[in-house]
């Protein structure tokens, strides 16, 4: 019986962070501790030639100056996860601190404890760093060339990983098309910009041996696992913590240098030791995206797609860390997207150059691929002259063709698109808007509609599949959910204790949610891949169910009556023909105790443990439609309209469901219209601040218009899907295609993201040269290589 | 992001403050809102070795009347003038731009004094008081002085003040009748300062021709600067439409615009074109009351 | 180099020596130990850090404890009256306004101000009122429908 399932409870984890109660990295504060700042490269590509420490080591307050010489024997580098498409490739691991040459502006190479953040950050200033520069490598087009220096020797190229996905004749299926469409999109790295930037604090207790790691994480057990690799640790003397998290969006899916300089330090020191790092840190330590991708399709006169082929460069940066890889291999796979296209070729190349690591972000890959892909179909539909959400129709999957198997091998579990499709038209009065666009005069702004359907992915691959979970029922009879994902806004506290109080018949309020802390479960992939509910949750579910058949069974034996005929409410369990004859779980479980009805060394209280593997991703789609209007003479794009309708599982909590829509709606609005890393010639970033790198203000965005439909997945438990980043994979799609869709009103074609005033204005001044230059080949000629979106700067 | 130790100083007057600014001479640095100095300490750009904060002197921080035009204390937070009756009255615009600046918290700490001294390139204050032909008073240079706004400021970040020099007050003269104001602002999207401002001020006579045009552009280039010849161009003529635009389009000529990643010359080059046919636009139909 | 600072923070005098350098926004965190007030750009644009000073709403990372002598601090701990949550909190909650929880003691400080100044804001009045907060959660949405409801609440109590 579904009482909590279903309804929009507020939110357990609220009334501490609106006190300002919340603890997060910077709020904790243990005796005698020490605080750490970080010395970064100020060039993309250099030798060292020397560090003197010496009048760091003098200034006041400090307590250790770290560079690479002291930790050679102690702390190992960082490698990179092995992931398909990286297997004969020597990849180079990422030192702690940089050794002979840097190769990033921002990578750490040297720190510095002091008694404080100030005396820290003054002894930053005083460490001497001799470089010698070399030139650096920064685009990626040019590190996918075999003939180009390799930045580092060891590897031998800059191609770092090479992924293939597709099936049926590519070939055959350009020549028999009535029209072929090409075109490049690029998709520039970005900041994630959560809040809270990265932070650890390290305590050593000697007496136990034990190192403990708080650190602004999203996958505590994985910074724990790494830990004991690199330090050389047993694991069981490894404590690593999530406190509050004040973001993470992917980001937070890492195992950083600092973490492992942090613990080192506190082991050798015997003091804790804290380092938070500052925005202009942030931005330079690492991105999302960072793709060029040349997009290629094969078309019938009518609209039908039959075949796309891809060639993607990830710019991946200077080094692979543990999460960098795992974008591309998803994009690979990703730029199918929701169509029933039947030939597909892609073929995916991750580079190094002299930038910082990337991972995942919002999407991780998902994002990536749309753009290109959704792109395309509208590029496709305007030049077909069709509209493009009839080009959409003709192509969507059909909803009784699930599962579905892409030609790119993935395979959609269920889905219902036209329904949602259509909703997000009627939302959006799409009709109204296309008359509105039409009368527009010469002199008034441009309108735009953009549109673009999209499907994400669930749970993640391999590991990330499986999770753990425990539930406990105390001799009080407190329940206890522990679990192993690691939330930091997406509200799993509260929506674990909807499912909890619907099986267990608890109120939500009686069930306490513990997570973020490697000291709880043996194992855990956190809070990724949109995982948390699909993968953590479903085995929170399986444990619950464990518990409710144990609870039952005890409360059947302790009263004796049969089990079928226990009902759980409010509690208690009672029978359902005599409602007199009840316990509650305080009752049940002494009883239990007391009887010795509890399995052999277990007790006092009731434990129900379960591990869930996933069997098959569920996959959610997204139609969203986006209506702008173009300032002809500033080039600014404002947003006048936006609706997004999700074709998804049944929900728990529908106020938490909506409120993670919004906000991935409005991080893509900024991927379309405002964000992007800039760096300039030399590899020095221009956007390293946010006085440069522009998020969307609550000026910048319309009020949203949100709604949904259920199509329950058979791959999970509870018919659930995942709803974290599935309208972040849909948003920044539907803004470009909108703007391209006002510009194309003046005969210009795309442009690429982000599509700020002055790239907007840029391509209004060509309007009569692009009007017949637009980016598309003959009918069915494969002449030519894809014409070049221009470039601003 | 921690700025570089100093030595605090909180004079109760100006003379106090002056001696301060006398004896460290080059090492130390007016503090007004902060608003702009404390980020680019925090940044390390620059580190005064002492800041004298201007906060607790007293009668910095006023606005009266004065020969019908407005005297405004240099301590005046742009809160302060935003929320005047008597700026409300004698200058919306003023209002109205200082309403674009930043944000909120911005605005409550800032000062008018403080825009003018840091001489940001891209403020808005230094747009309108260009347009508005205002004076800004000073002591502890040599003398005390009356500097004219389109003197004062010199290149980026540079004005024609002395080391040991403080802003008291900025007046602006008086508005002719049928004067009306603009205040165009393309915001850059991130730091919210202005990509290109422009301040213009349009007086018609009473047969609706520009009798007198001041137009004062901020952000385009290296300092705020008054667009001449677009003014003289508009003087004496009706303005219609044809007319503003060929004004506008002699805005700033021979002007090195500023180049960078948030936003290119070129691009400078057009939005100033823009915003002051927009800015002209709009103030002549305020003067002639139809806006 | 220090200062003596005499202030009032909640309601709390205190007295301290900081180095003169010291931000507010550390002073209150560091020295205070009230770590609702948060550090998010540094550079003055997202607004985490906001608290009222002297009624005032101000960026606290963006000005050092000394300009504050003698002034009146709130922070995001004092606004529960008597263990209530202001109807500002509360609104937050109701509304959703909130997920990480990072920007929302500065958005509330901010809201304070602008409902303070403006007792029936349209939601413009709104967007423009947070020109100073960033929030990368939640779109928005819900913040402005929390400061809405908020002004409801606080209308309908004064």
């Amino acid at each position: 019986m579904d009482r909590y399932i279903g309804k929009p409870l507020r939110r357990f984890e609220d009334e501490r962070l609106l006190r300002g109660h919340g603890c997060y990295l910077d709020d904790i504060r243990l005796p005698g501790m020490l605080y750490a700042a970080v010395l970064r490269s100020i060039h993309a590509h250099a030798r060292i030639r020397s560090i003197d420490v010496a009048a760091a080591s003098r200034s006041p307050g400090i307590a250790a100056v770290l560079t690479a010489q002291d930790i050679l024997n102690a702390v190992k580098d960082i490698p990179a996860i092995r992931r398909e498409g990286m297997e004969e490739l020597r990849i180079p691991e990422h030192p702690v601190l940089a050794r002979e040459k840097v190769f990033y502006v921002g990578q750490p190479v040297a720190v510095v404890v002091a008694q404080d953040r100030y005396a820290a950050r003054d002894a930053v200033d005083l460490l001497e760093v001799e470089y010698e520069s070399l030139p650096p490598l920064l685009d990626p087009l040019l590190a996918a060339k075999a003939d180009t220096p390799p930045i580092h020797e060891i590897a031998g190229t800059n191609v770092a990983m090479r992924l293939r996905a597709g099936k049926g004749n590519v070939e055959e299926a350009f020549v028999q098309a009535d029209r072929v469409f090409r075109a490049r999109y690029e998709v520039p790295r970005l900041s994630a910009v959560p809040l809270e930037t990265r932070g650890v604090v390290a305590q050593y207790q000697p007496e136990e041996d034990v190192l403990t790691l708080w650190t602004s994480t999203q996958v505590p057990h994985r910074v724990k696992r790494y830990l004991a690799e690199l330090l050389v640790r047993q694991p069981k003397k490894i404590r690593v913590i999530a406190p509050d998290v004040g973001g993470g969006f992917g980001r937070k899916i890492e195992v950083w240098p600092e973490e492992l300089a942090l613990s080192y330090l506190a082991m050798l020191l015997g003091r804790p030791i804290k380092w938070t790092e500052d925005r202009m840190e942030n931005f330079i330590t690492t991105h999302g995206r960072g793709y060029v991708g040349d997009v290629e399709a094969a078309v019938k006169n009518d609209g039908t797609i039959l075949a796309m082929r891809f060639r993607i460069v990830a710019d991946l940066g200077a080094y692979l860390l543990t999460s960098t890889g795992g974008p591309l291999g998803n994009a690979v796979h990703r730029v199918a997207g929701p169509y029933a296209i039947p030939i597909m070729d892609v073929e995916c190349l991750g580079v190094l150059t002299n930038k910082p690591p990337t991972g995942p972000y919002r999407g991780a890959g998902g994002p990536e691929a749309a753009l290109l892909t959704e792109r395309m179909v509208d590029l496709i539909a305007r030049e077909l002259r069709m509209d493009p959400v009839e080009l959409r129709r003709k192509n969507l999957i059909r909803k009784d063709a699930f599962p579905y198997t892409t030609a790119t091998d993935l395979t959609y579990d269920s889905g219902d698109f036209l329904p949602a499709l259509d909703r997000a038209l009627e939302l959006a009065e799409y009709g109204k808007w296309r008359q509105v666009q039409k009368t527009r005069g010469p002199l008034e702004p441009l309108i735009g509609v953009g549109v673009a359907t999209v499907v994400k992915a669930s749970g993640g691959t391999g590991q990330t599949r499986t999770a753990v979970a425990k539930v406990t029922i105390e001799p009080s009879g407190q329940t206890k959910i522990y679990t192993e994902v690691s939330p930091h806004g997406q509200g799993s506290v509260t929506t674990f204790a909807q499912i909890a109080a619907d099986v267990l018949g608890v109120s939500p309020e009686a069930v306490q949610v513990l997570h973020g802390d490697t000291d709880l479960l043996p194992t855990g992939q956190g809070t990724t891949s949109s995982r948390g509910l699909t993968v953590g949750g479903s085995a929170v579910y399986v444990a619950l169910q464990e518990a409710r058949k144990g609870v039952t069974q005890l409360a059947s034996q302790l009263l004796g009556f049969p089990p079928e005929d226990v009902v759980l409410q409010d509690g208690q369990a009672f029978n359902r023909r005599n409602p007199e004859q009840g316990l509650s779980l305080a009752e049940i479980v002494s009883g239990a105790t007391r009887l010795g009805m509890l399995p052999e060394g277990t007790g006092p209280g009731l434990e129900f443990n379960a591990r869930y593997t996933l069997p098959a991703n569920p996959y959610g789609f997204a139609a969203h439609m986006a209506v702008v209007e173009v300032d002809r003479e500033t080039g600014n794009a404002k947003l006048l309209k936006y609706v997004a309708v999700q074709d998804i599982g049944p929900v728990i909590n529908p106020m938490i469901v909506e409120g993670q829509i919004h906000g991935g709606i409005v991080q893509g609005i900024g991927q379309a219209l405002s964000e992007a890393m800039i760096y300039d010639p030399m590899g020095q970033p221009l956007t390293g601040t946010l006085m440069d790198y522009a998020v969307p203000f609550a000026e910048d965005v319309p009020s949203l218009i949100v709604d949904r439909r259920e199509t329950p997945s058979p791959t999970t438990p509870m018919g659930v899907k995942g709803i974290g980043e599935l309208p972040t994979v849909a948003s920044p799609s539907a803004v470009a295609n909108a703007v391209s869709d006002a510009l194309a009103t003046l005969g210009v074609g795309d442009i690429d993201i982000p599509l700020s005033p002055e790239k907007v204005w840029r391509a209004l001044q060509e309007v009569p040269v692009r009007a017949s230059r637009s980016r598309v080949s003959a009918p069915n000629s494969r002449q030519g290589t894809p014409a070049r979106p221009r470039r601003t700067r | 992001m921690i700025p570089v130790a100093f030595q605090y100083h909180a004079p109760t007057t100006l003379d106090e403050a002056i001696a301060i600014l006398r004896r460290y001479l080059g090492e130390a640095k007016c503090l007004a809102g902060g608003q702009s100095l404390i980020p680019m300490m925090k940044l390390r750009l620059v580190a005064p070795s002492h800041l004298v904060d201007l906060r607790r002197i007293q009668d910095l921080a006023h606005v009266h009347e004065h020969d019908g035009g407005l005297a405004i204390g240099s301590m005046m937070t742009y809160y302060q003038v935003q929320t005047s009756p008597l700026v409300r009255q004698r200058l919306p615009v003023l209002v109205e731009a200082t309403n674009l600046i930043a944000d909120v918290q911005v605005r409550n700490t800032g000062t008018i004094g403080g825009a003018v001294a840091h001489a940001d390139p891209a403020a808005d204050v230094p747009a309108l008081l260009l347009a508005c032909e205002a004076q800004v008073y000073t002591v502890g240079g040599a003398k005390d002085r009356r500097i004219a706004a389109d003197r004062l400021f010199r290149d980026a970040f540079t004005t024609a003040l002395t080391p040991a020099e403080i802003i008291t007050e900025i007046r602006i003269p008086a508005l002719p009748p049928l004067t009306g104001g603009s205040y165009q602002k393309f915001a850059h999207k991130a730091s919210h300062f202005a990509i290109v401002g422009v301040a213009a001020l349009v007086t018609l006579d009473d047969r609706g021709v520009c009798q007198r045009v001041r137009i004062g552009v901020t952000g385009a280039g290296y300092k705020p600067t008054r667009a001449r010849a677009a003014e003289r161009y508009l003087e004496e003529k009706a303005p219609s439409k044809g007319n503003i635009e060929a004004a506008a389009k002699r805005a700033l000529r021979g002007v090195e615009f500023l180049d960078d990643h948030r936003g290119s010359a070129e691009y400078r080059e057009h939005l100033t074109h823009v915003l002051v046919a927009r800015a002209l636009a709009e103030a002549a139909a305020r003067a002639s009351g139809t806006s | 180099m220090a200062y003596t600072v005499r202030v009032t923070v909640n309601g709390v005098h205190y007295i301290h020596r900081v180095e003169e350098r010291l931000l507010l926004v550390h002073f209150i965190r560091d020295v205070l130990g009230l770590t609702g007030t948060h550090v998010g750009c540094e550079t003055s644009q997202c607004g985490a850090c906001t608290v009222l000073v002297d009624g005032l709403a101000v960026k606290s990372c963006t000005m050092f404890t000394v300009q504050t002598q003698g002034s009146s601090i709130l922070t995001v701990e004092g606004l529960a009256k008597d263990g209530e949550l202001h109807p500002l909190q509360e609104a937050f909650r109701e509304e959703h306004g909130l997920q990480c929880g990072f920007c929302t003691p500065g958005m509330i400080m901010s809201l304070l101000q602008l409902l303070a100044r403006n007792h029936d804001p349209t939601d413009d009045d709104i967007r423009h009122g947070l020109a100073g907060n960033i929030c990368r959660c939640t779109g928005y949405e819900n913040i402005v429908r929390a400061a809405r409801l908020a002004g409801r609440k606080m209308r309908g109590r004064a």
